[in-house]
C-alpha cells in the first residue's frame, strides 16, 4: 500500500453528519449558553460590588459626620476598592487579545499565548490591586475605630493571613493555570518556526 | 445570522463534517471528541460573518478546526466517562492494519506534527497546509518527507 492509497482508505470511513436543523439549532444554543454565562459574571461582579460599596459608604458618612476623619479615609479606601474591582476586571477582559480561529496556526498560537501570559500577570499582581488595598482598609477602620488591641491585632492578623494565602493561592493558579499552558503554546510556536527554517 | 447564510453554514459542515470528525477524533480523548466537534462548529458558526473570502474556504475550515483543537487540548480532561463512551471502537483493524499502525503513530505525535500529517491525510496539498499552519510550503515539503520516513520505518518493522 503507498501513501496514496493511504490517503483514499483514511478518507474512505464513513462519519456521520447531523441533519441541517439540528446542527443550526445546537449551535445556535450553546452560543447563547456561553455568551450567557459571560453576561451573568459580569452582572454578578457588579452585583456584589452594588451590595456592598452602600454598607462602606454609609459608615464612610457617619465617620464623616462625626469627624473621624482617618476611620474616613480608610473606609473610602474599600469603598473606592470595591467600585475598583469589577472596573478592573471589566476593562482587563477587553484588554486580553482574542485569538481569531480562523487566523493561521502560527498567528493563533501567538495570540493565545499573549492573553495567556496577560492573565499570568493579572493573577500575579492580584496582592497589589485586590487583596492590599482591601486589607489596609479594613485593618485602617478596625484600628481606627476599635483601637490597637488584643481583639482587633488577631482580627486584622487573620484577615491578613487569608489575603497572603490567597495570593499564593492565585500565584500558583498563574503558574499551573496559564504560565506552563504559555510555556506549551511557546513550544508549539517553536516548533513550527523550525518547520519554517 | 440570515436563513440563506444558515442554509451556507449548514452546507459547509456537511461537506466538511467527516474530516472534522477525524480531525476532533485525533486531539480529544474518546470520551470528549463530541465536545471537540460542537466547539468546532460554535467556532466556525462565530467565525463565519468575517470569512472574507481571501483564503480558500476549505483551508479556512481547517484553520478554525485545528486552532479549536490545539485549544482544546489544554482544557482539563473530563473525569467521568460514560461506558458507551469509552468502549467507543477506533475505524481501524487488526495490529497489522497499515491504517491501525497510522492511528499509533499518530497518536506519539506532538500537536503540529499531527497536524501536518493529518492535513496530507485529508487531502491537502502542501501549499494548502502551509495556508493553514501559516508557514512555507517548502517546510511543509521538508515536515511531511521526514514523517513519512518515520511511519514508513516503523511500518516495515512491523512487518
Amino acid at each position: 500500500m503507498d501513501w496514496n492509497d493511504m490517503r483514499r482508505q483514511w478518507r474512505a470511513a464513513p462519519e456521520a453528519a447531523l441533519p441541517r436543523e439540528r446542527l443550526i439549532a445546537e449551535v445556535e444554543a450553546r452560543d447563547r449558553k456561553l455568551r450567557g454565562i459571560v453576561r451573568r459574571r459580569d452582572w454578578l461582579e457588579t452585583g456584589v460590588a452594588v451590595a456592598i460599596a452602600p454598607v462602606f459608604a454609609w459608615q464612610a458618612w457617619r465617620l464623616a459626620e462625626r469627624a473621624e476623619w482617618v476611620g474616613f479615609v480608610f473606609c473610602a479606601l474599600i469603598v473606592a476598592w470595591i467600585g475598583f474591582v469589577p472596573i478592573k476586571l471589566w476593562h482587563a477582559r477587553r484588554a486580553l487579545p482574542t485569538p481569531r480561529h480562523d487566523a493561521p496556526l502560527a498567528e493563533y498560537l501567538d495570540a493565545e499565548r499573549g492573553a495567556m501570559l496577560l492573565q499570568a500577570r493579572m493573577l500575579e499582581q492580584a496582592w497589589l490591586w485586590y487583596f492590599a488595598p482591601f486589607m489596609v482598609g479594613i485593618a485602617g477602620l478596625v484600628f481606627s475605630i476599635s483601637g490597637v488591641n488584643l481583639k482587633t491585632v488577631l482580627y486584622t492578623g487573620s484577615i491578613a493571613v487569608f489575603c497572603v494565602v490567597m495570593s499564593y493561592v492565585n500565584r500558583i493558579a498563574a503558574r499551573t493555570a496559564f504560565r506552563d499552558h504559555a510555556d506549551a503554546i511557546a513550544r508549539q510556536i517553536n516548533e513550527l518556526d523550525g518547520e519554517s527554517t | 445570522m440570515t436563513s440563506t447564510a444558515e442554509i451556507d453554514f449548514a452546507t459547509l459542515v456537511r461537506e466538511n463534517e467527516a474530516a472534522l470528525v477525524r480531525l476532533a477524533r485525533h486531539y480529544a480523548a474518546p470520551a470528549d471528541w463530541q465536545d471537540l466537534l460542537q466547539e468546532m462548529h460554535l467556532q466556525l458558526w462565530r467565525s463565519y460573518a468575517s470569512f472574507d473570502g481571501r483564503a480558500a474556504l476549505s483551508t479556512w475550515v481547517y484553520r478554525v478546526a485545528l486552532n479549536t483543537a490545539l485549544s482544546h487540548r489544554r482544557k482539563p480532561a473530563p473525569v467521568h466517562q460514560t461506558l458507551d463512551r469509552v468502549a467507543e471502537p477506533a475505524d481501524t483493524g487488526g495490529p497489522g492494519d497499515p491504517l491501525a499502525l497510522l492511528e499509533t503513530f499518530l497518536s506519539t505525535l506532538d500537536p503540529v506534527q499531527r497536524a501536518v500529517l493529518l492535513l496530507d491525510l485529508e487531502g491537502l496539498t502542501r501549499e494548502e497546509i502551509a495556508e493553514v499552519l501559516g508557514t512555507s510550503a517548502n517546510a511543509v515539503a521538508i515536515r511531511m518527507t521526514r514523517l513519512r520516513q518515520a511511519f514508513e520505518a516503523r511500518f516495515l518493522e512491523s512487518r
